[in-house]
C-alpha cells in the first residue's frame, strides 16, 4: 500500500457513508454482549431484511460506547440519540416508528445522555462505539494510519520523540512515567535489536479501560506501537494480552492480519522503507505479569516474576535488548498527538498531567461505564456529575482508585483534582483507571481485606515482604472483620503495611498495602468500631451482627426478633423485645427515619419490609392493653439525677429502673417529652400516644420534678446525687445573620412549633408564609403553617431536593399538601414594608463538595430577586443550650458536650451526657440509644455489671410457610388521610396497616439472624 | 576502573560495576543476605540486604546494585536493622524451624541470621504459619530429599541448576504463600534432573538435602574434613570429604578450580564403594577357580611374562586394551602409546561412552 491508497480508501468510505439514510450502531463491547446486545443486532437485521429496508440503514457493530449500565443499546444517526435497555421486543417498534416513519421512539431514549457525556472529553475513545473494530477501512476513514504516514513522511525519529515529550504524555498504566522520555532513553541505547511491547495485561478488579480500547479501536494501538517502533528504532513488537479477554484477542488478531494485508504492518510499510511487525502473546492469568519485568520474563517463556530494576527495560528488556513497554491507552493516545500536535494535547489537563484519562466507573454509582475525562477534573465531578451519584439515596462513602494498588478517597476529598500527583498525595494512585464507588453499605475494613486477599494470592511469591508480609496483614484484617481484633492490631497493621510497602521488590508488593494505609488514614473509626466495639456499621462483617436492621438501629433494637414474633402474631412478645432497647415503640413507629429499613436485605430483592408499620401494630396493641412495668422491688442505693425529660433522659430513666435504681428527672417545661412533644406536631405524633408512653416509663419508678430548671451539675452532686445525666437537647436556634431577621415577622422555627404544640392558637389565615431550611423542622413548620390556613407556603432551601436532610416521605407529604419548594435559593434580606415582608433572595449554585461530601452552595452573583410574604419562619438548625454548664463541663466548638464516645461520661467523673446535647440536632432514636447506653455505663460506673435483666437472646422460631413469601412482592404501604382532610386539622396523617397486612409484611422478612452466632 | 564509594561513612575503593554487597563484605561491613549466592546472578528477593543509596529511589538490594563512583550508601542504621529483623521474622514464620532434627542444624544460614538478630521464639512478631500450608515433600530422587516447609524461596537452587549446570530443572509452582519449588513438572524422579547435587550445595537451609549414604549426618557431627581430588575421572574436581568415625559420610564440592564447587552425581554421591567389603585392595591371581592375593611386584612380573608369551605365540592383534575414565588424560595417553608402540596393536578402547 502506498500513501495514495490511504487517501483513496478514506474518500471512498466517506462518500459511501452518506448513501444510507440511517446509521445504527450496535454495541458489542464485552459488557453489552453479556446483556445480550448480539440478539438485538440479530433482531434488527432480521426486521430490516423482512421489511426490505437494508439499503436505508447501515448497521455498524462497534466496541464500547461507554454507558455500560444502559446496555444493550443502539446509537442512531443522524438524530444522534441512544436507545437504551433494549429487549428484542423493542426492535419492531424502532424499525416501524423510527426507520419507517422517521419518528423517535421516545420511551426508549436515554435521558441521562447529556449529564453523562457533558463533562467527558473523548479522545482515545473517539472511535470506540463509532466504528466497526473489525474493519480496517473504518479506521482509515477516521484518519487511521495517517499519523503513521505523517511520521514516516515528515518526521525524523528524534522529532517524533520531541513531539511526544512536549505533549507531556505520561504512562497510562498508572505510574505516570513520561512516555517521551522513555522513548528517548530507548532511542539513545545502542543495540542490534530493540523491541516495543504493549502491556495489555489489565488485571485490576473493576478495570476495563484497556479491554474497551482493544475491543473498540484495536488499530489505534497498532498504529501507536508502529510510531513508537519508528521512534526508537525497533522492528518487532509484542502485545501481551490476558487470556481472559478473548474478544480483545480476536479483534487484535483480525486487526493485525488486516494491517499486514494492507501493508501497514510488515516489511516496507507504506513503501517508506520502514519494517515493523507485531505478535500477540497471551497471558495465562497472573496479575503480576502486568509488572513490566515480569511481563518480559513471561514473553521470554519464563515464569512471570519481576526482577529488580535498574536495569530498566529501556536498558535491558526483552531478550536483554532495549525495550519500550507502554500501556494500551498510552499507545492509543499517540496518534492523536501526532495528528493534532503536542500543543493541542498539552492544552488539556493540568500542569503536570496532560491530556485525557479513561476511567472504568463501577460500584455504587448510578451510571456505571467507561468514561474519558480531561485530567484535572475533580473526583466529585466524575462520581456525581458523570456518574450520577450513589443509587437509592445511599450515602456516598469513598472512591477506590487504582485497584488493589490504590487507595480509598473519602468524601472530604471530593474536590481533589484527578491527576497523578494529587491522587498519590491522597494515598491512592491514578492506576490504570479503575474507579470503584463505595457507599454506606461498604465496610472499609472488609474492602481493605478484599484487596489484600487479592494481592496476597497474586503475589509472585519470590520476595519475602510481599509473600509473607501480605499474608500476615491479611490475617490481621481477617480477624478484625471476625470480631477478634486486638487493640494493638492497628499499630501492627500500619507498621507491617509500611514495611511491605518499603521493602517489596516490585510495584505489586510496594503498592499492595495502599488499600490498608489509606483506609487507616481516612476510616480509622471503622477499624476501631470493629476492634473495640465489635461493630460493623455497614453491616458487612457477618460475625459482628445478627441482622443489618438491628445493627443499623442507633438504639440497637432487635428488629429481626420482634418481626419474627409478629410473624407468629405474638404481639406482646414483640413489644417486650422492643422495650429491651427502646421504650418508645409507639412514638418511634410514627416518627423514626427507620434507618433499619434502608438496610433491609429484602430491599435488594424487591422492597424493604415495612418495619415501622410492623412496630406500630404491636406498640399500639401494648398501649391499648396497658402493659406496664413494675418499679424495682429492691432499689440500689445510688441516686441518679437526669437533667432534661426528652427521649434521651426518659430512656435513661427507664433503663435505670430496670437496673434497680429510682432516678430523679428534672424538666424545666410543664410536661415531659422534650422535642417529641414540643418539636413534633400531632399530625405526625399524636399527643395521646406520647403521653401514654411517657407515663408507662414514669410509672416504672421515676421521680419527676417538672418546671425545675437546673443550672449546675456540681450542685446536684453536692445534693447527694451520685451521678448526673445531662440530656438538655438542642433547642437553641441558629441564625442566618442577614438584614432584618430580627423583625417580628421573622419567626424562629423551633419557637413557632413549640407555641403550636403548647396549644397556642396562631392564625395565619390568608397569609403568605416563607419557611427557610431543608430539615424536619422546616417541613413541620411549613406543614403546620398550611394547617393554620396560610394561603401560600413556600420553602426556601439553598441546595436541591437530593441534599435535603429531611426524610423523603416528609418532603413528599409536604409537597402533596401544597408546600412550594424554592430550591437553590437563600434569603439575604428581610424588609418590612407596610404590614408585609419583602424577602430578597439570591439564587444559589452548587460547586465542589464540603467535608461531608455534600455539594457546596454558592451565591450566584447578580441573581437577586424579591418575593412578598407576610411571615418568614427560620428553621436552619439548632444547637444545645450548653452555655449554662460551660463553667463546669467541657464543650465542643459546635456547642455540644464533650464526652467519651463509649461511656458518654463528660469531663467530670459521674456526670454523663447524651442525646442532642452531645449529637447536635439528631433523631429521636439516636437520643434513645444514648439514654440506654448511658444507663449501662452509669451502672458500671457504680461498679455493677451493667447488664440489663432481659436474659440471653433467643432466636424466635417461626412456623408459617416461608416459601410463599419469597416471591417478589411489593411492600404494603399504610393508608394516608386525604390531603383535604389533613390540611384542615392536626389529625394524624398516617393511618397505619391492618393487623393482617402487618403480619404479611413481617412474613416478608428474610430472617437474616437465623442460626447466627455473633461475637460480642 | 577503580571508583570510590562511601558505606556507612567509610571510604572504600572498589571496581566500577562491582556488586555492592560483595564490596561491603570484602571491606568488613556486614549486610545480611540469604538469596545472594556468588555463583549465580543476583536475585534480590529475600530483601535482607536492602540498603539506602543516595539519589536512588526507596531502598535497594545491595546484591543487585552495582557500585558507581561517589556512591553514598547507608548499610546499617536502626531503621534498616528493624526492617531486616522483621523480614527475617516473616521468613521464620513460614519456616519449619524444627532445627533439632534438621540436617542443616549448625550450618544453616537462616539459623545463623535468626541467632544474629536475636529472634528467639519469645521475640517473634509473627505467628508461625508454615504448618497451614500444604506440605510438599519429594523423596523421589535417589540422591536428595526436598521439604517445602523449610524452603525460603531464595531461588538459589533454581538458578544454580539453570545458570551453573545449564539444566533448568527447577522452578516455582503456584503463587503467593503457596509458592513451592518443583522439579520438572512434578517430581524429581520424573524430571530431567541428573542428580548433580548443585541445588543441594546451593540451598542455604535444610530444604534440599542429600539422602544419607550410610547414616544422617550434620556438619557439626563431622570429625574431619579432607580436601582431595575426586577419583572418578580425569577432570580432577576438588572435593572435601567429611569423615566421621573413620568413614567418609559426605562429599562437598570445593570452591576451587577446576570445578568451583560443582560435582557430578558420582563425585558427590558415589563414595560408598570406599568402604565396601568387596572392594579390591590388592591384585588377585586366579589359580583354577580360586583367587589368590599377590603383591604388585609379582603381579607386574606375571603380567609382563604372560603378555610377552601371548604376543609371540598369537601376534599383537590378539591383545586388546580397555582404558578407564578414572585415570587422568595423561595416563590414558600413555596407555594408548604403550598399546600401539609396545604392544604393537591399535586395539585400544575407553570406557567413556556418553
Amino acid at each position: 500500500m502506498k500513501r495514495d491508497d490511504l487517501f483513496r480508501i478514506k474518500e471512498e468510505r466517506q462518500r459511501k457513508a452518506k448513501e444510507a439514510k440511517y446509521e445504527v450502531f450496535t454495541c458489542s463491547g464485552a459488557s453489552c454482549i453479556s446483556s445480550r446486545s448480539l440478539e438485538i443486532k440479530e433482531a434488527l437485521l432480521h426486521g430490516l431484511k423482512k421489511d426490505n429496508l437494508m439499503d436505508r440503514v447501515k448497521i455498524i457493530e462497534t466496541g464500547c460506547m461507554g454507558p455500560c449500565q444502559e446496555g444493550p443499546l443502539l446509537y442512531v444517526k443522524p438524530e444522534e440519540i441512544y436507545y437504551v435497555r433494549l429487549t428484542k421486543e423493542d426492535i419492531p417498534e424502532i424499525i416501524g416508528t423510527h426507520i419507517k416513519e422517521g419518528k423517535i421512539v421516545e420511551r426508549l431514549v436515554w435521558r441521562n445522555e447529556s449529564s453523562f457525556f457533558e463533562k467527558q472529553k473523548k479522545v482515545v475513545l473517539s472511535n470506540s462505539g463509532r466504528i466497526d473494530p473489525e474493519d480496517i477501512e473504518a479506521y482509515i476513514e477516521k484518519d487511521g494510519y495517517f499519523a503513521l504516514l505523517k511520521v514516516l513522511e515528515e518526521m525524523t525519529p528524534e522529532k517524533v520523540i520531541e513531539e511526544i515529550l512536549k505533549s507531556g504524555l505520561r504512562g497510562r498504566g498508572g505510574a505516570g512515567f513520561p512516555t517521551g522520555l522513555k522513548w528517548k532513553l530507548a532511542r539513545e541505547r545502542e543495540a542490534d535489536e530493540k523491541f516495543v511491547i504493549c502491556n495489555a495485561d489489565e488485571g485490576d478488579p473493576g478495570a476495563f479501560m484497556d479491554r474497551a480500547v482493544l475491543e473498540g479501536d484495536p488499530h489505534a494501538v497498532l498504529e501507536g506501537m508502529a510510531i513508537a517502533a519508528y521512534a526508537i528504532g525497533a522492528k518487532k513488537g509484542y502485545i501481551y494480552v490476558r487470556a481472559e479477554y478473548p474478544l480483545a484477542i480476536k479483534r487484535l488478531e483480525i486487526a493485525i492480519s488486516q494491517a499486514r494485508n494492507y501493508g501497514l504492518l510488515g516489511r516496507n510499510i507504506l513503501e517508506k522503507n520502514f519494517d515493523f511487525d507485531v505478535d500477540l502473546r497471551i497471558g495465562a492469568g497472573a496479575f503480576v505479569c502486568g509488572e513490566e519485568t515480569a511481563l518480559i520474563a513471561s514473553i521470554e517463556g519464563k515464569r512471570g516474576m519481576p526482577r529488580p530494576r535498574p536495569p530498566f527495560p529501556v536498558e535491558r528488556g526483552l531478550w536483554g535488548k532495549p525495550t519500550v513497554i507502554n500501556n494500551v491507552e498510552t499507545f492509543a493516545t499517540v496518534r492523536h498527538i501526532i495528528l493534532n500536535g503536542s500543543s493541542w494535547f498539552s492544552s488539556i489537563g493540568t500542569e503536570n498531567s496532560k491530556g485525557t484519562k479513561i476511567f472504568a466507573l463501577s460500584g455504587k454509582v448510578e451510571n456505571t461505564g467507561l468514561v474519558e475525562v480531561p485530567m484535572g477534573i475533580t473526583l466529585g465531578e466524575i462520581v456525581f456529575d458523570i456518574g450520577g451519584g450513589t443509587p437509592k439515596g445511599k450515602k456516598f462513602k469513598a472512591v477506590q482508585t487504582g485497584g488493589p494498588s490504590g487507595g480509598c478517597i473519602p468524601p472530604s476529598l471530593l474536590n481533589l483534582p484527578v491527576d497523578y500527583e494529587s491522587l498519590k498525595e491522597a494515598g491512592a494512585i491514578m492506576g490504570s483507571g479503575g474507579m470503584i464507588v463505595l457507599d454506606e453499605d461498604n465496610c472499609m475494613v472488609n474492602m481493605a481485606k478484599y484487596f489484600v486477599e487479592f494481592t496476597m494470592s497474586e503475589s509472585c511469591g519470590q520476595c519475602t515482604p510481599c509473600r509473607v508480609g501480605l499474608k500476615h496483614l491479611y490475617d490481621i484484617l481477617d480477624r478484625i472483620t471476625k470480631g477478634k481484633g486486638k487493640p494493638d492490631d492497628l499499630i501492627r497493621l500500619e507498621k507491617i503495611a509500611k514495611e511491605v510497602r518499603d521493602s517489596s521488590l516490585c510495584g505489586l508488593g510496594q503498592t499492595a498495602p495502599n488499600p490498608i494505609l489509606s483506609t487507616l488514614d481516612y476510616f480509622r473509626d471503622e477499624y476501631e468500631d470493629h476492634i473495640l466495639r465489635k461493630r460493623c456499621k455497614a453491616s458487612v462483617c457477618a460475625s459482628l451482627f445478627f441482622a443489618p436492621c438491628s445493627n443499623t438501629c442507633p438504639a440497637e433494637v432487635d428488629v429481626s426478633r420482634y418481626v419474627a414474633y409478629v410473624c407468629e402474631g405474638k404481639l406482646e412478645e414483640a413489644f417486650l423485645t422492643h422495650m429491651e432497647n427502646n421504650p418508645f415503640p409507639a412514638s418511634c413507629s410514627r416518627i423514626c427515619p427507620a434507618f433499619c429499613e434502608g438496610k433491609c436485605e429484602r430491599g435488594k430483592m424487591d422492597d424493604p419490609i415495612s418495619i415501622r408499620e410492623i412496630k406500630r401494630i404491636f406498640a399500639d396493641y401494648a398501649l391499648k392493653k396497658d402493659i406496664r412495668f413494675d418499679p424495682p422491688k429492691r432499689e440500689k442505693k445510688e441516686r441518679v439525677a437526669i437533667i432534661g425529660g426528652g427521649p434521651s433522659g426518659l430512656s435513661l430513666a427507664f433503663y435505670l429502673t430496670r437496673l434497680g435504681y429510682r432516678p430523679t428527672l428534672f424538666e424545666e417545661s410543664e410536661k415531659l417529652g422534650g422535642m417529641m412533644r414540643y418539636g413534633i406536631p400531632p399530625y405526625r405524633l399524636p399527643k395521646r400516644i406520647l403521653d401514654l408512653e411517657i407515663s408507662r416509663i414514669v410509672d416504672a419508678g421515676v421521680d419527676v420534678r417538672l418546671k425545675k430548671r437546673v443550672s449546675s451539675v456540681r450542685e446536684l452532686l453536692s445534693q447527694g446525687f451520685d451521678a448526673v445525666y445531662v440530656s438538655i437537647g438542642a433547642s437553641l436556634s441558629q441564625r442566618l445573620n442577614v438584614e432584618g431577621e430580627r423583625s417580628p415577622s421573622v419567626l424562629d422555627g423551633i419557637e413557632f412549633l413549640r407555641r403550636i404544640n403548647e396549644g397556642e392558637k396562631i392564625d395565619l389565615q390568608g397569609k403568605r408564609v416563607l419557611v427557610v431550611g431543608g430539615g424536619s423542622t422546616a417541613m413541620d413548620a411549613a406543614r403546620v403553617a398550611l394547617r393554620l390556613k396560610a394561603k401560600d407556603v413556600f420553602l426556601s432551601y439553598r441546595r436541591t431536593r437530593l441534599e435535603m436532610p429531611a426524610q423523603k416521605v416528609e418532603v413528599e407529604e409536604a409537597e402533596e399538601e401544597g408546600v412550594k419548594m424554592l430550591f437553590l435559593t437563600n434569603p439575604v434580606a428581610f424588609r418590612t414594608n407596610g404590614g408585609g415582608l419583602e424577602v430578597e433572595f439570591v439564587k444559589m449554585g452548587l460547586k465542589g463538595f464540603d467535608r461531608m461530601g455534600r455539594r457546596n452552595p454558592y451565591p450566584i452573583e447578580g441573581s437577586q430577586f424579591s418575593m412578598p410574604f407576610d411571615i418568614a419562619i427560620l428553621c436552619i438548625g439548632q444547637k444545645p443550650n450548653s452555655q449554662i454548664f460551660s463553667e463546669e463541663l467541657e464543650i465542643e466548638k459546635d456547642g455540644t458536650f464533650k464526652v467519651d464516645p463509649d461511656t458518654l461520661m463528660t469531663s467530670i467523673p459521674g456526670v454523663f451526657a447524651g442525646g442532642d446535647a452531645v449529637l447536635g440536632p439528631a433523631t429521636v432514636v439516636e437520643a434513645i440509644g444514648h439514654g440506654r447506653k448511658a444507663a449501662i455505663s452509669i451502672d458500671k460506673y457504680f461498679g455493677y455489671s451493667g447488664e440489663l435483666p432481659f436474659g440471653e437472646r433467643q432466636e424466635v422460631k417461626t412456623t408459617y410457610n416461608e416459601e410463599e413469601f419469597l416471591k417478589e412482592t411489593r411492600r404494603k404501604k399504610p393508608n394516608l388521610k386525604a390531603v383535604a382532610e389533613r390540611i384542615t386539622s392536626f389529625v394524624e396523617v398516617n393511618e397505619g396497616l391492618s393487623l393482617e397486612d402487618a403480619i404479611f409484611e413481617a412474613r416478608r422478612c428474610l430472617h437474616c439472624d437465623r442460626g447466627k452466632r455473633v461475637v460480642r | 576502573m577503580e571508583v570510590e564509594i562511601t558505606i556507612d561513612g567509610k571510604k572504600i575503593k572498589a571496581q566500577k560495576n562491582e556488586n555492592l554487597l560483595r564490596v561491603a563484605k570484602k571491606n568488613g561491613i556486614y549486610i545480611p543476605s540469604l538469596c545472594y549466592y556468588e555463583k549465580i546472578s543476583p536475585t534480590g528477593v529475600c530483601r535482607l540486604c536492602l540498603v539506602k543509596v543516595e539519589n536512588m529511589r526507596g531502598l535497594v538490594p545491595a546484591c543487585a546494585t552495582f557500585v558507581t563512583d561517589g556512591m553514598k550508601v547507608i548499610a546499617n542504621d536502626e531503621e534498616l536493622f528493624e526492617l531486616r529483623r522483621d523480614i527475617l521474622d516473616m521468613l521464620l514464620s513460614e519456616h519449619n524451624a524444627d532445627c533439632i532434627a534438621c540436617d542443616k542444624n549448625g550450618s544453616c544460614e537462616l539459623q545463623d541470621l535468626a541467632y544474629r538478630f536475636g529472634l528467639e521464639l519469645k521475640n517473634r512478631k509473627f505467628r508461625p504459619l508454615w504448618h497451614e500450608l500444604e506440605l510438599r515433600r519429594d523423596e523421589s530422587s535417589y540422591v536428595l530429599s526436598f521439604d517445602s516447609s523449610k524452603c525460603v524461596k531464595c531461588q538459589r537452587c533454581i538458578k544454580a541448576c539453570y545458570e551453573i549446570q545449564g539444566k533448568g530443572v527447577l522452578s516455582f509452582a503456584k503463587r503467593g504463600m503457596e509458592t513451592y519449588l518443583v522439579a520438572g513438572f512434578g517430581t524429581w524422579k520424573d524430571s530431567e534432573c541428573d542428580a548433580c547435587g548443585e541445588c543441594v550445595q546451593a540451598c542455604p537451609v535444610g530444604a534440599i538435602v542429600e539422602k544419607p549414604v550410610f547414616e544422617r549426618v550434620r556438619a557439626i557431627d563431622v570429625e574431619k574434613k579432607v580436601e582431595t581430588t575426586c577419583p572418578y575421572c580425569g577432570v580432577g574436581c576438588q572435593i572435601e570429604l567429611w569423615v566421621k568415625e573413620g568413614k567418609i559420610v559426605k562429599v562437598r564440592g570445593l570452591d576451587e578450580k577446576p570445578n568451583n564447587g560443582s560435582l557430578c552425581v558420582k563425585g558427590r554421591f558415589g563414595f560408598s564403594f570406599v568402604h565396601s567389603e568387596e572392594r579390591l585392595k590388592s591384585p588377585l591371581l586366579r589359580e583354577g577357580n580360586q583367587f589368590k592375593e599377590i603383591g604388585w611386584d609379582e603381579a607386574i612380573r606375571i603380567f609382563v611374562e604372560r603378555i610377552k608369551e601371548i604376543k609371540e605365540k598369537y601376534g599383537p592383534e590378539s591383545i586388546a586394551v580397555l582404558a578407564s575414565a578414572k585415570i587422568t588424560n595423561e595416563e590414558n595417553y600413555l596407555l594408548q602409546k604403550f598399546t600401539r608402540v609396545v604392544l604393537g596393536t591399535n586395539n585400544i578402547d575407553h570406557c567413556a561412552r556418553l
